[in-house]
């Protein structure tokens, strides 16, 4: 394949006017959507389709693509100001982002952000230029036990999760758990959990339960604290990284670009997982793991590097094989058809233009969204002085807002209020909220897979280890318990301060 | 002071006869404010699309807008509570599928009677449900694939993207039918269905024909049977249930439903609505590039129809054993 003019034929479609505008446009809404608490991609997305339906599908898809991405810029920027993710992908950012806020280091906190994600953007964008098919057939040979398999590894991986004391992180993973078996069983429709609340049939949402447990929790915590006048009081330091923070970033970068890009090809993976993944992972190769939950830079760098590179990855089985890899590119998917473009193995020959006219938006959206966060960090860094009695009114509002847009249910709000309370609870106690999460969304589908994959094995757990990918995850997950197990590590994963009272 | 009282227990005479007359009135000007549409699904799915697609046309022969509110949750009992308890004026309709109007019933607690308390107006659009295979299994027709479930009851799986979902009602319709018993191998989602079996992970799928489609082009999976009287075309060398002697011409319609004592002329007038917009080109052209086939059914012949299908649902609901929630 000519990629060279190929891409060139790309870049020719993205620079006319309303594309680039398009582009422009997509990716501003898309970190305005990231950077607002509660509301998400995939809301906007949604929103926005319709008025992309008198256009080229070009045209659409590079709108709607950019605001994907640019959602996940925007999502760090309130993770590392406020403490309050702005999605789901955004949430481990919050554990090293804000303490780097707290030290006065907010710049170098959004700058790595920033920079993590266009690095991770746009390798993933070449890997998607060139792996696309070989890559897609890969995702096809994943079926319920490889999923099973795989989502006991990333339980596994909780345990690099916890700061502080292990029993607590177990407690909380075992609540996430809990917490996600509510709604209707797969398998034969019986209610668990609903307390006779038909909302709940559906389960409990991410976006109330990550909103209430870190965002409403977090103002209730802060307003109890009545001598603070502003979240900081030292001064600000530097707008941008030093070099040292660019040297210890830079492997955390690359290492989080790979591990987004698989995650992200992964039907059911994306980008919140791949950023757990990536912050576990981290942490497990560090040699100061110590400093983790206390302002690591790589705690920030990888998971947001991750989690833009997750983006890129997850195109590749939609314009491939025409499979969406999660609920954002099901809506693309549907506006792909509504254009007449059905994705699959022949796009990249049948619609070339549209496939390389998204490609090289791609690339130019994120040095239109590097551009458009840099400056901004002054802007936002001014946020911190911001009297917190004015804040956090506007704060509980956009999380409000937020969690309802996600689906139009009264009883989203009162499950985030209800676990905003929790969450507050805990949080005096020291127990830490990212196991929970991280268990919360692994655990069903780690009991969906195993159901599914012992029907289709009619009760032999042999399944798992007999398929060669299955057995392989599962060998790596013994491995990594195993290895948790050895005293030396033992010594390494020290229970820290954490525990001290307030 | 017998002034204020004689005025007092007047007034709500008068306005009661002023009511009277706006209702009258409201007829002729109906419609005055815009319409919602609600479905049951998220925004983007196909439901929502076609609400949206519906809307899109609409200005061509009704004045008002109509929009598209989804209203997710609770297997449709969030959207069937917002119209049983909007008000019976006619702006308020349903855009419903199968799954919530005649599956639900009979699987969670609905506090609704189907028949008393909604009414079709009419019918837009459907889903034709196909049957299809991994590609490297060894069943080339769909007689193979029965040869092969007779000699092994209950060993061959299918996905279906949810275990209440309306394709697997249509699949169980069929075996019972054919009399075999394939084992149910639900997922969440009829993407992750149809990925299961491109992958060869589960043989046998049951699904919509555009969720097939992709897989099917790229020579993953072959399609063996169409639940129709009329071959589909996209699929002009698949065989129909009608063809094979299968009494399964079960499509997932998109009929609008409104709440049952809505006027009967205002009816009128939104039926006329949805059969212009079933047959104008621009909605042909969203629907068939959706995958979906459209097509206008009028109310009554839907009426009479519904009853019927709601019957054998509520047998096959049984027959599978899908449990009825406390």
């Amino acid at each position: 394949m000519d990629y060279y003019s190929l891409i060139l034929q790309g870049f020719s479609i993205v620079f006319q006017p309303t594309n680039l505008f398009l582009c422009f446009f997509g990716c501003l809404m898309g970190t305005l959507v990231g950077v607002l608490p509660g509301l998400g991609p995939t809301a906007a997305i949604a929103l926005l389709l319709p008025t992309t339906f008198h256009f080229a599908p070009v045209s659409a898809i590079i709108t709607l693509s950019g605001i994907y991405y640019g959602a996940m810029y925007g999502g760090s920027t309130t993770s590392i100001l406020v403490n309050i993710p702005g999605e789901a992908a955004s949430v481990i950012t919050t554990l090293d982002g804000y303490q780097m806020a707290l030290d006065g280091r907010a710049g170098p906190a959004l700058g790595i952000a920033a920079f993590g994600s266009y690095i991770a953007g746009t390798l993933s964008i070449v890997g998607l230029m060139f792996l696309a098919p070989l890559l897609a057939r890969g995702a096809l040979a994943f079926g319920p036990p490889e999923y099973f398999s795989l989502m006991c590894m990333g339980l596994t991986i909780l345990i690099y999760l916890a700061s502080g004391s292990m029993i607590k992180a177990l407690m909380m993973a075992a609540l996430g758990l809990i917490i996600g078996c509510i709604g209707a069983d797969m398998l034969t429709n019986v209610h668990r959990f609903t307390l006779g609340i038909p909302e709940l049939v559906d389960g409990v949402g991410l976006i109330p339960l990550v909103m209430g447990l870190f965002g409403i929790s977090e103002v209730l915590l802060n307003i109890e604290i009545q001598v603070k006048q502003e979240i900081l009081k030292g001064k600000i330091k530097n707008l941008l990284p030093n070099l040292q923070e660019w040297k210890d970033s830079a492997k955390p970068i690359l290492r989080g670009s790979l591990l987004g890009f698989l995650l992200g090809i992964l039907p059911g993976a994306g980008p919140a997982i791949a950023s757990f993944v990536s912050y576990a992972v981290e942490k497990r190769v560090s040699r100061h793991p110590e400093n983790f939950g206390r302002g690591a830079i790589e705690g920030v760098a990888g998971p947001e590097s991750a989690n833009n590179a997750a983006t890129g990855g997850s195109f590749i089985p939609l314009f491939s094989l025409g499979i969406p890899s999660n609920s954002v590119m099901a809506i693309l998917l549907g506006a792909l058809m509504i254009h007449g473009v059905i994705p699959g193995p022949n796009l990249m020959q049948q619609s070339p233009d549209l496939f390389w006219g998204v490609v090289a938006s791609m690339y130019v959206g994120n040095i239109m969204l590097l551009v458009l966060n840099l400056p901004l960090i002054g802007l936002w860094v001014k946020l911190l002085k911001v009297p917190y009695s004015i804040l956090f009114p506007l704060i509980l509002l956009f999380c409000l807002i937020g969690a309802y847009t996600a689906s139009n249910k009264i009883v989203d709000l009162y499950i985030m209020i209800f676990f905003g309370f929790m969450g507050y609870l805990l949080r005096k106690y020291r127990y830490e909220a990212a196991p929970l999460i991280l268990a919360f969304v692994l655990g069903p589908m780690l009991e969906d897979a195993l159901r599914q994959s012992l029907i289709i094995s009619e009760g032999s757990p042999k399944i798992f280890f007999a398929r060669p990918i299955s057995g392989t995850i599962l060998g790596c997950t013994l491995l990594l318990l195993l290895s948790s197990l050895l005293p030396k590590i033992q010594k390494r994963r020290q229970v820290l301060p954490l525990d001290k009272e307030m | 002071m017998k002034k204020i009282i004689k005025i007092l227990t007047l007034s709500p005479l008068l306005l009661a006869f002023a009511g009277l007359n706006l209702s009258a009135e409201e007829a002729e000007k109906y419609p005055s404010r815009p319409v919602t549409l609600t479905g049951a699904f998220a925004a983007g799915g196909s439901t929502d699309l076609t609400c949206r697609a519906i809307g899109s046309v609409a200005p061509k022969y009704f004045s008002q807008p109509i929009i598209s509110v989804p209203k997710p949750g609770g297997a449709g009992l969030v959207a069937l509570q917002n119209l049983a308890s909007s008000k019976a004026d006619g702006y308020t309709y349903h855009l419903g599928r199968p799954s919530e109007m005649s599956i639900a019933p009979f699987i969670e607690k609905m506090p609704f009677d189907m028949g008393k308390d909604f009414i079709p107006v009419g019918q837009v659009a459907q889903d034709r449900i196909v049957f299809s295979v991994y590609a490297k299994s060894p069943w080339n027709t769909i007689e193979d694939l029965i040869a092969a479930a007779r000699k092994e009851p209950d060993k061959i799986k299918f996905a279906c993207s949810s275990p209440t979902a309306t394709t697997r009602l249509g699949l169980e319709k069929f075996c019972h039918e054919a009399g075999i018993k394939l084992s149910c191998v639900p997922f969440k989602g009829g993407t992750p269905a149809a990925i299961a079996v491109a992958g060869g992970h589960v043989p046998v799928l049951t699904s919509t024909v555009s969720e097939a489609l992709p897989h099917s082009q790229r020579g993953d999976m072959r399609v063996l049977l169409v639940c129709a009287d009329q071959r589909v075309k996209e699929y002009p060398d698949v065989p129909t249930a009608k063809e094979k002697g299968f009494d399964v011409n079960f499509g997932i319609w998109c009929t609008v439903f409104a709440r049952k004592d809505t006027p009967p002329a205002i009816l009128a007038k939104f039926e006329e609505l949805l059969k212009k917009a079933a047959e104008d080109k621009e909605f042909v052209s969203a629907m068939t590039k959706l995958g979906s086939e459209p097509g206008f059914v009028s109310a009554k012949e839907f009426a009479a129809y519904w009853p019927r299908e709601r019957k054998w649902i509520g047998e096959i609901v049984r027959d599978v054993g899908l449990s009825k929630s406390p």
